[in-house]
Order: structure tokens, then sequence, then C-alpha cells
């Protein structure tokens, strides 16, 4: 692979660009036919679009380089996102250039399976269908499926159902959050999820909503959870999380209340309850917790009185608070009177209007609920349904329930149109696959909520033989009603064209700054709403099996979401934060249940419901109730990942198929927490790969914390003088710039988000389960996780680990070839291509923060596509690690001399640094008195680690900031 | 033979032809260990072929664990490599006799175990083919190696010690190959006059010879100090727990001189047996080298003792955690081979049966040997597998290929000494000759 | 005699050693540039450069704004040869590229190792003369570069003696860059990870 070879690229076929730069020594430079000004080799351009990769949709600017987009950034100006992005965002690229995207049009051949077909074929076998359904009046036969889309896709879908008189469209989205909009219903009377302000809130109480996760919009309401609690941002404030697992959310919390699985609806009830008692809440609350009792609410949940007491009183306090719930794992068949409780919380702490504001709703509020999906599966499996049209990011077979026996009914359809780009399990059951553009290479829009609408625009031509689903549908509905282009209800020659006519208003003829911008963004007021106190239920969730069960919380992954995402191999490489754990999937088994058992980690346990059974190897976690069971969604493997990465795994990893099709009667809302299950141990091992070997700092003191009260003092009386280190050599002059990096420990959540950004930045490979099980991963930076406190109710703090640039730094003396070296600008500089591979300097590095490339990772074509042009791809045998992103300080510096001034701070930005949600790491110049990072280096809370053996680094940790409660 | 046996002085004839057998061409005994060490050799260089074709990988090793046994087996080889200088040079200095009949045997052993140790470094590099890099040769791209780093002094201290110490070797051979040399005949002869460096044995140049052989013994001796300190430097120049020690040089060259001596007496003792050479290494050589070993075995212990004080004493937590960690964890058992094999197994040579005994001598070598192989082992592995940074704590195993390569080590090294004996005359003929009384002429003539 | 061919043997050895090692070592590094080299179209910079004096960045436009110095389109070549020399074979091949669309499949000349990072925009922009590195183009029928690092440059200093290193090698650069920094006062880079990162 070839970072040189990128000329190849600019030419001008799409095909003969994505077989380019994968030679070893190309001998052909191909220049461009006609000159594209938008494009000059070796010079990136950046094309605003909108992250499809879940409903939260951020802002992406895309990084396109000789025609190839090579790394995606959070855009600035997007208000949900503000420049961050999650893991999943990062990692899209991986799905774009992903190796099994499907090439062309696929036809089903009876059993033989699939052929490649012409587009013209392909789209002939549905428009002739569609069009004899038509004639024989049967419209109502055709059913279209998309995942969430407001936009223009959306809109465009719904006119065309209706010139065809199929069914009204079904956007399904496995995440729906129904009861937030059932119980909003009952209490505010708006059918609507609102935009939760965790940025102005003082207390945040979540109950089981993993808003760092998952839950709704992660990054923005991560960044909102910065700005409310981090101690940099002088707010502190205060997060309580209630939940039976203790989630990367929970683990974030101040005080995380492990409550019995089921109980949060009591739970809110019982605080509110005690709230009315201490006369914190109005009278007119009080008929809502009449029928609440305290102690028998603590015997349930398996929270004392005196918690739930002091919660009500610290949420009371709060001006204003902001109670959050309805996390998918904790939605059961209860989940809107649980909702409904929480509302009443807010309405009684007067938070409406404040931190919950109706007006700017989100985009989910438009998702088609559960139980109407369900009765389309119900119509496809009586045969109602003849035609399904199956949009780009929708799997049913995978997301939704195995009690719906969706793939049964699927099968019954006797055309099943899919377009998705990458196979999946819906698409094998499909007759015809009309592979749509990548969302990167699409036009679009999307509103993530009201009042901001973003704009998707191509970012790069598409690297597949693939067309946007719009427009395949315009000509297969054109040939189905036998009009021509321009004529009848669905005149448009492409999507583009209809994409652009729904902009002309929006954008006032400023189509070019919109396209610029992102899209067209306002504020909406929040609209006043009254609470009407109704009677809170506090039935706990309806579970189906066995009483001596425990029960199931299947979780989504911040890694995958629904599955969706799983098709990135950046992101099974990415630990999962809280157990470290790479690649499989595992059933999390709480110490109890596993000493009864008697598993231990990777044990492989039979997890057995009344839909199924599921064999996972184990992962035994001392914080999870010991009543309940957790397993994580989303796991899936694409063909070529296995067995290049992964061994063949055990059948399915997906805990759906253990749900049954149950849903909450009030809001229509499938009920993840609905099920018990028996866990039986199969004898058989399959190790899970866990990076981390011990979560317990043995006194070493990496991740430090300082209790919030001392460093309220500290931060007055300002730095404590600093001893100065005793040495023998005199100090190192930096003649220009001294580039050095804080990392805030308070603010870091753990999302991985750094991890991801720094490997597609830096051409990091993927090893696969086995080489990163055995400490030969590659990724430059980590997060660890340190646990303290006692174990089943630990204080978890996470230390984001790179190279940590030691100004006396082991690894360069030891060196035999200057291949690590200290560069002037107080970089610890490795030279790949002078390394001779002794692997002295990775023995002596105290932070084993150095990677060895023990093999020649491959690239599988196209991935190798994506790689960044200026950062070398380093071959076998040699070391590498963080460079704090040279490229990017080269390419500052760069600028800054075009421009004939010196680097400012801010100019320059690591990759790591870009993305991360809640700012936690700042990157800049120590040698500039002004710049943000000398100041922080100066913060009371800044520490290194390892500071007793005098490496010096150029990387200054933060202490994390503990609550009272904690210390 | 038999007489040779039995009179305690054999005279300078039976020298000639007892020494000379060693020589004749050899039995089926011989070419059954060539096989089977040739094909030990084999596996070897498949072996590293495949970890340079493949990648580091191949090998066991991980992070943290970034160097295992191949720096390991090198550093028991370069220990190996002591013993021949010591006896050749140190001794020849202070005129103990007792070593002419078996330096000749010790300082080929030298050698070969230098050279069989200068393969690791290339084994151990990720990118073997780059390995010139460390050489300091004025080059196109200006560049010169790190002077700081101990690998580069390693280059320095090995190259030299391996020079000095062949020098010393083809010095010593100069007589003797000229008595093969008027022995011969052919091709045999067109070599050994080569090698002969054109010797009559006139006076002059014995007087020369003399001087020469004296000098390079003053010469070749501090590089016997020297070798292993810098060796050892590798390890006390860093920072890992376990490593970070001042005690490691003369730690170091201890143990070297205890596995060398070990090393000797498991070749010395076959040759006796096989060229039944009991009347030139007769028990008084293998009652010295018996003491030796205990000598060294318990000054390795003190050192023992030391480490663990040291550590114990230093009141650094990571220090403690490490060590504990060695003595009760996972390489528990490593750790205890190794204290039994150096400290306790010696100690019955307090006992002179046993010191004189071949087959006790011969077990306890070979316990030596398998303990100083394990001493090192325990200082890489395990130190590296719990020093500073929990997150990366972990075990490493040892894959197909590393343990192919460091028994194919052994067959390399045997595959050069086995030749070595059937080429070279193993003991001095010359310094045996000395060492007995000349022949007195008329009771030659009595007869 | 026979004493003198011992040791002689004994070097030789050590020689083909070091040779060995840095064979294997130019067997792994990425192949050196073409030299002199069939292209597609026959294109003498003798006649655009020396003759017409038409300067370099006119058809090589991405130098100053960019790390490669680009190749001009075949838009830009047809400009002038739409009526330029437009009967010439070599430019009746340049209308046919035009004419399908296609691009020229150039043969690359100039080829440093991926390790290496070379942006020709600093340089531009530092005022240097493309011939400084790329040789006198200006008389070039065909366009040629001898690059890269070579054996024998070693094995000479090897053996003590000191040539000056080939053209587009890192001692060339560096030797360069020092003399900027001397005489120029400039701030040419000289830290390795400058270009190799």
């Amino acid at each position: 692979m070839n970072r040189r070879d990128f000329f190849k690229i600019v030419s001008v076929s799409g095909a003969a660009a994505a077989a380019g730069g994968c030679q070893q020594a190309s001998e052909t430079i191909l220049p461009l036919v006609v000159p594209n000004e938008q494009l000059v080799p070796g010079v990136a351009s950046w094309f605003a679009t909108v992250c499809r990769e879940c409903p939260a949709g951020c802002g992406v600017i895309a990084r396109n380089r000789e025609g190839r987009v090579v790394k995606l950034e959070g855009n600035p100006d997007h208000p949900v996102n503000a420049g961050a992005l999650c893991m999943r965002g990062q990692a899209a690229l991986q799905g774009l250039y992903h190796p099994d995207r499907i090439a062309g049009p696929l036809v089903r051949e009876g059993s033989a399976g699939f052929k490649s077909a012409t587009w013209d074929a392909a789209s002939k076998t549905v428009s002739d269908k569609i069009a004899a359904l038509r004639s024989g009046g049967k419209g109502r036969a055709i059913a279209v499926v998309t995942q969430l889309e407001n936009g223009s896709l959306g809109g465009m879908l719904d006119r065309w159902a209706q010139a065809l008189g199929a069914r009204p469209r079904v956007t399904l989205e496995p995440f729906a959050y129904e009861a937030i909009r059932a119980a909003n219903r009952q209490t505010f009377n708006r059918d609507a999820i609102p935009y939760y302000a965790f940025e102005d809130a003082e207390v945040v109480l979540s109950f089981g909503a993993d808003f760092i996760e998952t839950w709704l919009s992660n990054v923005n309401y991560a960044r909102g959870f910065a700005r409310m609690h981090s101690f940099r941002d002088g707010r502190a404030g205060t997060y309580i999380h209630v939940e039976p697992r203790q989630s990367l959310t929970a683990s974030n919390a101040d005080e995380w209340v492990r409550n019995a699985p089921g109980t949060e609806g009591l739970l809110a009830l019982a605080i509110l309850k005690a709230m009315v008692d201490e006369g914190a809440a109005d009278k007119r609350f009080a008929e809502a917790v009449a029928s609440v009792d305290l102690k028998r609410a603590a015997d349930e949940s398996g929270v004392g009185v005196e918690t739930i007491k002091h919660i009500a009183k610290v949420f009371s306090h709060a001006k204003p608070g902001l109670a959050v719930g309805s996390g998918v794992s904790v939605s059961g068949t209860n989940a809107t009177q649980t909702q409904v409780a929480i509302n009443l919380l807010n309405a009684a702490a007067g938070n409406v209007g404040k931190t919950v504001r109706f007006g700017p709703d989100s985009a989910y509020g438009k998702v088609t609920p559960y139980s109407e999906v369900a009765s389309l599966a119900g119509a496809m499996g009586s045969g109602e349904i003849e035609v399904v049209i199956l949009g780009p990011g929708v799997n049913p077979a995978f997301t939704l329930p195995s009690g719906l026996k969706l793939a049964d009914a699927v099968r019954k359809v006797p055309l099943v149109v899919s377009f998705a780009n990458v196979p999946d399990q819906t698409s094998e059951l499909a007759h015809v696959v009309l592979p749509s553009t990548h969302w990167l290479e699409s036009w679009g829009d999307y509103a993530p909520r009201e009042g901001v609408v973003g704009f998707l625009q191509p970012t790069m031509s598409p690297i597949r033989d693939a067309r946007p689903m719009g427009d395949s549908l315009l000509r297969i509905g054109r040939a189905a009603l036998g009009v021509e282009e321009g004529k009848g209800p669905i005149p448009w020659p492409s999507f583009e064209h209809y994409v652009k006519e729904t902009w002309a208003p929006l954008v006032k003829g400023d189509l070019e700054g919109a396209l610029r911008r992102g899209g067209v963004f306002s504020d909406v007021a929040a609209a006043t709403v009254t609470a009407k106190v109704t009677a809170g239920d506090s039935a706990p969730a309806k579970l189906d099996g066995d009483a001596s069960g425990l029960t199931l919380l299947a979780y989504p992954s911040l890694r995958f979401y629904d599955g969706r995402s799983a098709v990135s191999s950046w992101l099974h490489e990415a630990p999962d934060t809280m157990t470290q754990a790479v690649w499989d999937a595992w059933v999390e088994i709480s110490t109890e249940t596993a000493s009864k058992l008697g598993v231990v980690r990777g044990d492989m346990v039979a997890v057995k419901s009344s839909q199924g059974t599921l064999e996972l190897p184990a992962y035994i976690s001392p914080t999870l109730h010991p009543a309940a069971v957790a397993i994580p969604m989303g796991h899936r493997y694409t063909p070529y990942q296995r067995p290049r990465y992964v061994a063949a795994d055990t059948g399915s990893l997906n805990p759906m198929g253990l749900l049954p099709a149950v849903a909450d009667p009030a809001s229509g809302g499938l009920a993840f927490m609905s099920v018990k299950v028996t866990l039986s141990k199969l004898g058989t091992r399959r190790p899970l790969a866990v990076l981390q070997a011990t979560h317990d700092q043995d006194q070493r003191e990496l991740a430090q914390h300082v209790d919030l009260g001392a460093a309220r003092e500290q931060a007055l009386r300002g730095r404590a003088p600093e001893e100065p280190h005793p040495t023998l050599y005199d100090d190192q002059k930096y003649p220009g710039a001294r580039w050095g990096m804080t990392i805030d420990v308070d603010a870091c959540v753990g999302c991985q988000a750094c991890v991801t950004s720094c490997q597609a930045e830096n051409n990091v490979p993927v090893v696969g389960k086995a080489s990163a099980a055995y400490g030969r991963q590659l990724h430059w930076m980590r997060i660890e996780r340190w646990a303290e406190g006692k174990p089943e109710h630990p204080t978890n703090l996470f230390l984001p680990m790179l190279c940590q640039h030691c100004e006396v730094a082991p690894c360069e003396p030891v060196c035999p070839v200057y291949a690590a070296y200290r560069t002037e600008e107080g970089l610890n500089g490795q030279v790949y291509n002078r390394c001779v591979g002794t692997r002295y300097c990775g023995n002596n590095c105290p932070y084993h923060v150095r990677r060895f490339n023990w093999f020649q990772f491959e690239f599988p074509e196209p991935l190798d596509v994506q790689l960044n042009p200026d950062v070398t791809v380093r071959q076998l045998g040699v070391m590498e690690k963080c460079t704090m992103c040279l490229q990017r300080i080269i390419a500052g510096k760069d600028r800054a001399r075009d421009e004939k001034r010196a680097v400012r701070d801010g100019d320059i930005q690591t990759a790591c640094q870009q993305t991360c949600p809640t700012q936690a790491i700042t990157f800049g110049n120590l040698k500039d008195e002004g710049s943000a990072v000398t100041k922080l280096t100066h913060s009371p809370r800044a520490y290194h680690v390892l500071e007793e053996i005098g490496t010096r680094p150029s990387i200054t940790y933060l202490r994390k900031v503990v609550r009272g409660s904690h210390a | 033979m038999s007489d040779s046996r039995t009179t305690a002085s054999p005279t300078f004839a039976d020298v000639n032809r007892d020494v000379l057998r060693s020589l004749e061409p050899p039995g089926n005994l011989y070419f059954a260990w060539m096989c089977f060490v040739a094909l030990l050799l084999a596996g070897f260089f498949a072996a590293w072929a495949g970890q340079v074709w493949w990648g580091m990988g191949m090998a066991g090793k991980r992070v943290p664990q970034m160097w295992a046994m191949y720096i390991t087996t090198f550093v028991f080889w370069i220990g190996i490599g002591h013993a021949g200088t010591l006896i050749s040079a140190i001794l020849y200095l202070f005129r103990a006799r007792w070593r002419t009949s078996i330096y000749r045997g010790a300082e080929a052993m030298t050698i070969f175990a230098v050279m069989t140790a200068g393969l690791f470094p290339l084994i151990h590099a990720g990118r073997m083919w780059f390995a010139y890099f460390l050489l300091p040769y004025p080059n196109q791209r200006f560049l010169w190696p790190n002077f700081r780093s101990p690998l580069v002094w390693d280059v320095f201290a090995i190259s030299t010690y391996l020079s000095v110490s062949t020098v010393f070797f083809i010095v010593g051979l100069v007589p003797d190959i000229a008595a093969l040399r008027d022995a011969s005949t052919g091709w045999r002869r067109r070599i050994f006059s080569m090698l002969a460096l054109g010797w009559e044995g006139s006076d002059t140049q014995w007087r020369h010879y003399r001087r020469a052989y004296g000098l390079l013994a003053a010469l070749a001796t501090p590089l016997v100090l020297s070798v292993h300190s810098v060796v050892s430097w590798d390890f006390a120049m860093a920072l890992v727990p376990g490593w970070h020690s001042t005690l490691f040089a003369p730690f170091f060259v201890d143990g070297a001189i205890f596995s060398g001596f070990a090393m000797v007496l498991i070749l010395i003792l076959p040759m006796r047996h096989f060229f039944g050479l009991h009347a030139y290494i007769q028990e008084k050589h293998l009652d010295a080298m018996g003491k030796l070993i205990l000598v060294t075995g318990l000054v390795l212990t003190y050192f023992y003792i030391c480490e663990i004080f040291t550590s114990l004493y230093s009141g650094e937590h990571i220090e403690k955690a490490s060590l504990f960690w060695k003595v009760t964890a996972t390489y528990a058992w490593a750790l205890w081979t190794m204290y039994f094999c150096n400290c306790v197994a010696p100690l019955i040579l307090f006992w002179k049966r046993a010191r004189t005994s071949p087959v006790i001598l011969y077990v306890v070598s070979i316990l030596v040997l398998i303990g100083m192989w394990f001493e090192r082992f325990n200082i890489i592995v395990p130190s590296l597998g719990h020093d500073f940074y929990p997150y990366t704590w972990g075990i490493y195993y040892p894959s197909p290929t590393d343990t192919m390569i460091v028994i194919g080590s052994f067959s390399f090294f045997f595959l050069l000494f086995l030749g070595f004996i059937k080429l070279m005359p193993s003991l001095s003929i010359v310094e045996v000759k000395e060492t007995i009384p000349p022949p007195i002429r008329d009771r030659a003539h009595g007869h | 005699m026979m004493a003198k061919a011992g040791v002689g043997a004994l070097g030789a050895a050590l020689l083909a050693v070091l040779v060995f090692l840095a064979i294997s070592s130019w067997s792994r590094q990425p192949a050196a540039a073409a030299k002199p080299s069939v292209q597609p179209i026959n294109f003498p910079h003798s006649v655009h450069v020396g003759t017409y004096k038409i300067d370099c960045q006119y058809c090589h436009s991405d130098a100053r704004r960019s790390e490669y110095a680009g190749l001009p389109s075949v838009e830009r070549c047809m400009g002038c040869h739409k009526i330029t020399a437009a009967d010439k074979p070599e430019i009746k091949k340049l209308a046919e590229y035009h004419a399908k669309k296609e691009s020229i499949p150039w043969v690359r000349v100039n080829k440093l190792p991926e390790f290496t990072y070379f942006p020709h925009k600093a340089h531009i922009r530092a005022g240097l003369k493309c011939q400084g590195c790329h040789g006198p183009v200006e008389t070039m029928t065909t366009f040629a570069a001898d690059t890269g690092p070579s054996l024998t440059v070693d094995l000479l200093n090897l053996v003590g003696f000191r040539p000056a290193p080939p053209p587009l090698t890192m001692g060339w650069c560096v030797e360069c860059h020092r003399e900027q920094n001397a005489k120029a006062a400039r701030h040419a880079p000289l830290d390795c990870v400058a270009c190799h990162h």
C-alpha cells in the first residue's frame, strides 16, 4: 500500500479509483481529463453532510483527498454535535469502504441464491410486479419500510407510496422511545419527545437513560452533561443514576443507585412522594403519590428509604434539575407509567420549560410505533403483503425480537426489495437487491429536531455501482405508472432534483452557503405546557418466563447501536469501556449468580428464555444486580471479518433472539425488559479478548481524584508550588514551539470516540480478536477504566492513555539507531523507516503505549482507499505510537506560513481532541503563556501519571472531582 | 591406551598418539550425533525463515514482554562464552598448570558460544535486514548509531570479545597445527600449513610465541569482565523494576563463569571418556573445576539474597510488587527451579567424592546450565510481565517458533564443537608435553 | 604466503556478511524510480521548457499549493495543441486520449519511498528552482532522474571514501537544508519526523 499512489485515484471513473492505491510501486500516474478546481491532488477539500449512523443526526464534515473521503469530523456549526462525533460516526468510513459492499444489483435465482443483474433488469422485475398489483387494484399490498427519514427522502417516498396506492410508509427504528411520547401525551398533552437541556441542569436524575451511549442523541447530551457536570466549567452539578446495571452512563454518575429491575417507576413515585412529604413539591402532586408507600417502595426496589429521601432532597433543591428515563434496557410493559412518574417529577420540581423543552422536539417523535410494525409483520405473515421495500439501514430480521417471527413473515412475501449496500440478515431474505449509495455518497436532508435541518450532499463518487434509493424508486415508480420523466405524480428526473426543489424555500437562494454550513439551523422557542397530574401507577413490568429466572437486560451498545454499525471492524476492535472486551459479545453475570453456576469469565453459558437459547461467553460483573443478566445488542459479523479477524462465532450473538414480541400497552412500544431467563453452564470455553489486565490501580495513582470541596478550595488558593525535578543535565531548549496536551479526567466520560478517531486518522490497522487478546492491539491510545472503592459499588475513573511525549523519555536513550528521539518541538519522534525493531523502547516505556507491528497487517480492498495519505503505513517489524498527529501540526504550521503569521492557539487540533464530545482533551503550545493548554497545565488539579519516575511527560492530566458521597 | 591410563605420566609419544587419535576418522556414534544435531539445525533455520517472512508475531512475544526467550538465550550463550578465556588467559597468567589439558576445549567452546550468541540479536530484531544500521560507518544518510544505547555497547563488546578470543585461540593452536601439518598429507596438509602460519619451532619463534601469548592473555583478561558487564547493562540501564539495579554487572559476570565452567565439564567429560584422555584430564582437574563451580555458585547465591534484600529494603512499592509477583505468581516455578539448580545443587560439591566423580559432576553441570538459563528468563519475562503499568500486566507463552529457535541454537553450538574435535587437537599437545617430565635419553637407549 | 591467504579469507568472509546485509535491506526497500522511461506520448521537455520557455508551473500547476507537483489535465495540453503542431503523430495520440476522454497513463519518473513526505509547496514557497532537484529539465528530451539510495555509495562510504550523495537521497536533502540554514538563514527543518511521519 503506497500513499503516493493516490494520484491514481484522481481519475475519471469511480471503479478505477476503487482499484487504485493498493499496488506496491505503481508505475503510472493518471491526471484528470478535465481539471476540477475542487480537487487539487494533495490538498484536502471538506464537504459538510449529516451522519446517518443513528437518528441523532449529527453534522459531519468529510475530508476528501484525491477524490476519496479519508476522515470524518463533527461539523462545528451544527447545533447538535458542535464539532464532536461519537465512535460510530467516526467509524462510518468502514461502512463506506466495506469490503463486502454489494457490487451491483442482485436478483435471486430460485434456490441458487443471488445473481448479479443489470439495473434495468433488476428494476424491471420490481416495476412489473408493482404495475401488476396496481392494475389488480392491490396497491395496499405494497409496503415501504425505511429507517427514520423525516427529510426529503421520507417526503418523496410518501409521495411515491401515495402515487402507487401503497400502504403508508413505515419508519422502523428499533429504539423508538414510544413510552416518552405516550407519557407526554398523558401528562403534557403533547405527542412529542422534547429537547432535554442537560447543559442548564444543576442536578440530573436518570432512570436508566443511557444518554452517554445511545439514548436519543448521545453526542449532544454528552456535551450537555459535560457542561453541567464537569468542574472545569465551574458548574460541578450532581448526577444521580438509577439502573440495575452499572452502564457506562451510570459509571459517570456521582451516585449510582442499583435498583431491582423494573422498579424505576416505583422509585420515581417514591422520590416524588418524599418531595411532597418534605413540602418540596406542590400539594397537587400529592394525589399522584397517594398510593405510594416509601417503606414498600424501598423493599421492592432494594433502595433504602434514606437514599430515596436524600435523592428527593437533592433533586428538589436543584434550580433547575432534570429527570430523564426510558432507557431501552429498562423499558418494560410499564414503560409509560414509569415515564409518567418521571414527567411528574420534572413537573413537581418545576423543570418543564427550563430543562424539559417542548418545541425543539426530537425527530424520534415521528417514528412508527412498534405495535404498527408488528401489525405489518402480521400482515406479511398472513400473505396480505406482496411487495416489501426495505430502505438502507433497516435490518428487521436482526433488530426485532424473535418473538415476532419476522424472518418467517418476510419469507412469505413474494417480492422483497432491499436497498442495503452491505449484506445483512434481512437482505439475505430479499429477492431483489438494489444497492443504495452510502449516505456519504448521497443527497438528502435530515432534521434531528425542530428548527435544525441538516443537509446531506455526496462527499465522493460512489465507490461501488450503487444508486440512490430515491433514484431507483422514481424510475421503478414511473415504469409501474407507465409515465415518463417530468409527468405524473412523481415527475422528478432524479432524487437530487427533488431534494434541491424542497430546499429552495429553506435556503432562500443561498444553497452554496447552506451546503457549506451543513444545513439550515434556527432556534425554536420552548412552548409552555401544563402538567396534568394523574394518579401514579407503580405496577412493575410484566415478565414472561418462570419467576425463578433472572431478568434479562438487553442493552443497546454504544459501539453498534442496534447493530447497523457492527459492519465496522474499528468498532469491534475498540473496547467496550466498562468490560474492556473487544470483538465477541458476552453475557454479563453478577458475581453471586456466577458463583452459583460455578462459571468464570470466558466459560460458555446457555441463556434460555421462552423464545429460545443463546450461547455466549460469560463476563462476571460485581456490579450487576443479582436478579439480572445483561447482554449487549448489535453484535454481528460481516463475511470478511470471519475468519480474518475472529474465529467463527457460536451462532447468534444477538439478545433479540431471546425476546418475546411484547409491547407496552399504553404506548405500543416494544418491551425490551420483558423476559426472565435461566442460565446453564455449557462446559466449553470461548475466552473473551479483554484488554485491561486489572481494574485495580494497585496504589499507583495512575488516575487520581480530588474531593469537590478540596478542589474548590485549591481553585481559590491557586496552584501549589511545584518542586523542581533534580537533574544532572540542563533543561532542553525549544527554539520554536513546545507541543503539549492536557486531559481532563473529570470531563472524560469514556466514550472511546477519540480511540476510533485516532485509528481513522493514523492508519492504525485492525489486528483481530486473537492478537488483541494477546496484547498485540495497535491502538495508539486507549481509555482505561480504573475502579475504586467497593467492588460492587465502585467509583470509576476513565484515563485516556497515549504516548506521554516525555521530556526525559525512557524510550529514547535505549534506541540503538535514533529511531526514537526527541524533536526540537518537544515531541517524542518515532522514525519508522529507521526502526530496526529491537523493541527495547517498548520494554522501557513505563506506560506501555508503544505498539509493535508483529505482522504485516493488511487493509483489505477497498479499505485501503481510506488510508490517510499524510501518514506512513507501517511495515512489519517496526515500532509505532502516538505522534500527537504530527501531520496535523505540519499542516497547521504550513497554513500559518501561507498566511504569513505565527501558529495561533487552536489552529492545530489532534484527531482525538477534535472529536471529543466533552472536550476533555486540549492541545497546544506550552511555550505560549496565553494558550489554553498552558493555563490548564497550571491548574491545581494538574498531575502527571507515574510522576515519581521523573519522565516529565508533555501530557498533563487533571484530577477527577468526586462528590462527597464517593470520597 | 590401557598403559596411558595406568601410568601416572605418559611419554611424549603417548601424548602425540593419544591426542592425535582424537583426529582419526570418526565412528558411527559420532555421525549419529552429527545427523541429529544437523536435523535440529535445519528446524532452527526453518523457524527463523518463517519468522522473517511472516513477522515477529510468529514468536510468542507481546506487550509487555517485548523481549523473551531470544534475549534469555542470548545472555545465556554470552555467559557460556566466559569460562574459555578465563581458563586460558587468567589461569595462564596465574600459572595454574592444571588448565593446560582443558583450555583448548574451553577456548573453542568460548568462540562457538559467542558465535551462537551473536545470532540472537539478528533473530530478535523485527527487521534484521536493517541490522547493519547498528554499525557505525559513514553512510550517505549522515546517520550514526546512538552511542547512549546499551545495545550499541553490546555490538562493540561482543565483537571485540569474539575477535580477541579468536586470535588468542588461533595463536594457541599454531604449534600444534604445525605438528598436524607434519603428520598429514594432501589437501589437509595444505590447509594446516595455511593455518600454521609457517611455524618451524625455532627458538626465536618460540620466544616470540611466548611473548605474544602472554600479551594476548593480558589483553583478554579484562574482556572477561567487561563483556558480561556490558550485557548486564542492557537491563541495568533500563527502567523496568527488577532490572534497574547496580548489582547486575558483577552478578552477571559471576553467573557467566559459573555456567561457563559447567559447560566446559559437559564438553570435556565425554571427550575424556570417548577418547580415553584420562591421563591428561585427571581427577585433579575435575576437582579444581568442581571447586570453581562451587565457589561461583555460592557467590551467586549471595547475589540472589542481595537482589531480594535490595528490593525489599527499597521501600519502593512497585519494586516489591514485582518481586512478590515473581515469587508467588505464574512464573514462580521458574524462579524456584533456578534457586534449586544454582544454589542447592552445587552444594554437593563440598564433598570431595562428588568433585571427582564424573557422573555427579555431569549431573550438577547440567542442572547448573538449566538454572542459569532460567535465571535470565526470570530476569526478563516475569519482570516485564508485572512492571509499572497494571493495564498491560500479563503472561507470555512461548510459541513453536521461538522454542524451535532456542533449541536450535544448542544444535548450532554442538555442531561447531563436534566439528572442532575432529579437525583440531582438542588438547594442547605442546603444553601437555611441558607438564610431563622430559624423556631420559640413556633409558631410552637401554632397550 | 599461505598465512596471508588465511587472513585474506577472513576479511573476505566479513565483507560478504556486510554485503549480504546491505543487499537484503535494499531488497526490502520500495523500488527506486524508473530510469529514462518509455512514455505513452513522447513528451520532449526540451521543446516546452527549453525552446518555448514555458514556465514549469504552467503545467505542473499544483506545485505551489500542494504536496504534489501535479500533472496537466488533458484539457490543458489540448489548450495549446488544438492548433499547435496538431498534425504531428505524437499530438494525434494526445488528441485521441482527449477524444476518448481518457487520461494519459504517464510513467512515473520521480518517486520517493512512501515513508518520505516531500511537499513541493513548501519548497516553491521558499523560492527554490525546480531544476535544483529535477536537473536541467530544459535540456532533457526524455525526462529522467537518477535517484534513490544506491548500494555502491554506501559501500564506498564503508571503505572510507566520501562520494557526494546521489540526488533525491536523504543525505542530499539534508546537505541542502543545512546549507540553506547556514547561508540563507532559513528554517529548513532538520527533524527526522519533518519528512518521516
